[in-house]
């Protein structure tokens, strides 16, 4: 197991109340798993990635991580809300994060080299025999030697993420922590970096938690998948499973709108009534209720519990056993 | 290498920025050099016959007393760069100092080193010192420059922490930080390099206006006492009737070397924005 997490919880503080940005969320990630994070804007996803490696403090809950600079070469679980500044500077070797946007992650003023070789910097790993990594790393994600010299603003979108890659991996993680990593790129090439993360992935023995609100994308990468709204996990299962038999309607309206490859496809769009939940304010029982085309009067009253249906498939939906939902 | 010799065909191309640079060059060598160039001090009583046009001995006359203009104005002229690299430096340096804190810790630290500007910046600079001068006997050049540094930099560390507040919400600051950077790195490495230019447009205008103020002050009589400064001249000029009597050599000098000193750095500031800022660059 490489990372565990245990009813992580984030409210943001807001005049207007708490913002339940992420409420009881449980997961785990084997080593070398790549677990997806679905869902519309707001729901959390990207709180969830962004709280496990600490850059926002969680309200409640445990977040475990295999750590093998604390274990002193030797796998140890360590809670990572528990670890002092100095601990937690060593942990951060081991997870790095790949965001979104590929022009704001990379400081223009520094060069590639520079960008590359910051993580080793901090960490005082920089050494005379680091250049040639750095070269190595470029290399391995499809870039160019000369390229260490030049600086972000000579580069296409598509190049820059690739350069964000080889800044996430310098010092060789376990976790990799991908915020939307190909949703700010062309679909063309979305395709091309999916498949550089998959290869790197398989390289380096990496976990992903992969953030995205594209479900397509969270299919084609992911071996485990969880579904999210309005802060909360609503279903998690194998990619697979979730996808052919969703058992929670939200998941089924979610894969109702991706578009199919098949122009005689009749499709069937579940168009969901109203907006999504106003997480500062959410609705009683369960918070997809007013927007459910299933909905009866117990969602209304009580939250359901996220409980384990089949076997590794994980909902938390009152009708779940009943229905029979269409994934894809 | 192709952004470097961009910047330096802009800068080689700007008038606004050589003419500038010019005239501050010049008036730097003048005031470095000048005092070598006279053998006498400046509030020394040079001439027995009193005020005096200019002449082959005394290069801009002398003034009513029979002091040596030339050597009051280059020893004014070191002076005048003194406050404005001691006095804008330092306003300068507080400001970021505020400014980075404050935008970058954000919350309630911001609340209160923000309170505190808006204060600072309220403050009526010139009753202030007009309180604090009728308490010191002796005041010296450091001193108003220690004065004009610490009222001056409300305006820097407004502008820095806005510009530190949008910095900081950038996914590289985050990347940086999550790396485990420490807080004053990111700063420097981080957050600093991206607004260099402006840094150095806010020293210029600080330097420009600690220039001023300087001279106000010494105008209305509360500069220092123990040394010559192109705002005292002036202010001696006027109380001694040079006005009056026509002594132009006396009054001259300094208003037009206070004059273009400033307006050649305001000058320098506009060039440097355009050369900084593409969209703004004469084509």
């Amino acid at each position: 197991m490489a990372l565990k997490v245990e009813n992580l919880t984030v409210y943001y503080q807001t005049l207007r109340g708490d913002v339940r940005a992420l409420e009881h969320a449980s997961f785990q990630l084997e080593d070398g798993e790549i677990m997806g994070l679905a869902g519309e804007s707001g729901c959390g996803k990207t709180t969830a990635g962004r709280t496990i490696i600490r850059l926002y403090e969680p309200t409640g809950g445990e977040i475990y991580f295999k750590s093998t600079v604390l274990g002193n070469g030797a796998p140890k679980m360590v809670n990572l809300l528990e670890l002092d500044k100095a601990q937690m500077k060593l942990v951060r070797q081991e997870i790095s994060m790949i965001f979104q946007d590929p022009v704001n992650s990379l400081n223009p003023r520094m060069s590639v080299g520079d960008i590359i070789a910051e993580p080793m910097v901090i960490h005082g790993k920089y050494g005379p025999e680091s250049e040639g990594v750095i070269i190595a790393l470029l290399e391995r994600v499809g870039l160019r030697a000369d390229h260490l010299r030049r600086y972000p603003h000579e580069f296409s979108g598509g190049q820059r993420q690739r350069i964000g890659i080889a800044r996430a991996l310098s010092l060789n993680p376990r976790l990799v922590i991908c915020d939307e990593p190909v949703s700010a790129l062309d679909v063309s090439i979305q395709a091309q970096t999916l498949n550089l993360l998959e290869d790197l992935q398989h390289d380096f023995n990496l976990a992903y938690i992969f953030v995205a609100h594209d479900l397509s994308v969270v299919q084609h990468i992911s071996d485990r998948v969880a579904v999210m709204y309005v802060g909360k996990i609503v279903e998690m299962a194998d990619s697979e499973m979730l996808y052919n038999n969703p058992l929670h309607p939200y998941t089924e309206a979610l894969l109702s709108s991706v578009p199919k490859p098949d122009p005689k496809y009749k499709s069937e769009r579940i168009i969901m009534q109203g907006d999504v939940a106003d997480p500062s304010n959410p609705p009683s029982g369960c918070y997809f209720h007013p927007r459910c085309r299933y909905a009866v009067d117990l969602c209304k009253q009580k939250s359901p519990e996220f409980r384990e249906l089949k076997k590794d498939h994980f909902v938390a939906c009152h009708r779940a056993e009943e229905l029979k939902l269409r994934g894809i | 290498m192709k952004k470097r010799s961009e910047v330096l065909y802009f800068t080689l191309r700007n008038k606004k920025l050589l003419i500038g640079s010019g005239i501050i060059l010049f008036f730097l060598i003048l005031a470095l050099i000048g005092p070598t160039f006279t053998k006498y001090k400046p509030l020394e009583y040079a001439s027995p016959r009193g005020a005096e046009p200019p002449s082959t001995h005394f290069w801009m006359g002398t003034t009513f007393f029979g002091q040596d203009v030339f050597s009051q104005f280059v020893n004014g002229l070191r002076a005048t760069f003194v406050v404005g690299l001691l006095g804008g430096g330092l306003g300068t340096l507080v400001g970021m100092l505020i400014g980075f804190t404050a935008g970058y810790r954000g919350g309630i630290v911001d609340e209160i080193l923000n309170a505190f500007t808006n204060i600072v910046l309220v403050i009526p600079t010139l009753a202030v010192l007009l309180i604090i001068a009728a308490y010191l006997q002796v005041r010296s050049l450091l001193m108003e420059c220690l004065f004009i540094g610490l009222t001056a930099w409300p305006w820097v560390a407004r502008a820095i922490r806005a510009q530190t507040f949008s910095l900081r919400t950038r996914e590289f600051v985050d990347l940086a930080k999550l790396s485990g950077m420490k807080p004053l790195r990111i700063i420097r490495d981080e957050i600093a390099p991206n607004m260099m230019s402006y840094l150095v447009l806010v020293f210029i205008l600080q330097f420009g206006g600690a220039i001023l103020t300087a001279a106000t002050l010494d105008f209305i009589g509360l500069g220092p006492t123990n040394t010559i400064s192109l705002g005292l001249m002036m202010q001696y000029a006027v109380l001694w009737g040079a006005l009056p009597f026509g002594m132009w050599w006396w009054f001259v000098p300094p208003g037009l070397a206070i004059t273009a000193i400033v307006g050649a750095l305001y000058s320098m500031n506009v060039g440097l924005d355009e050369i900084f800022t593409p969209k703004l660059r004469e084509i």
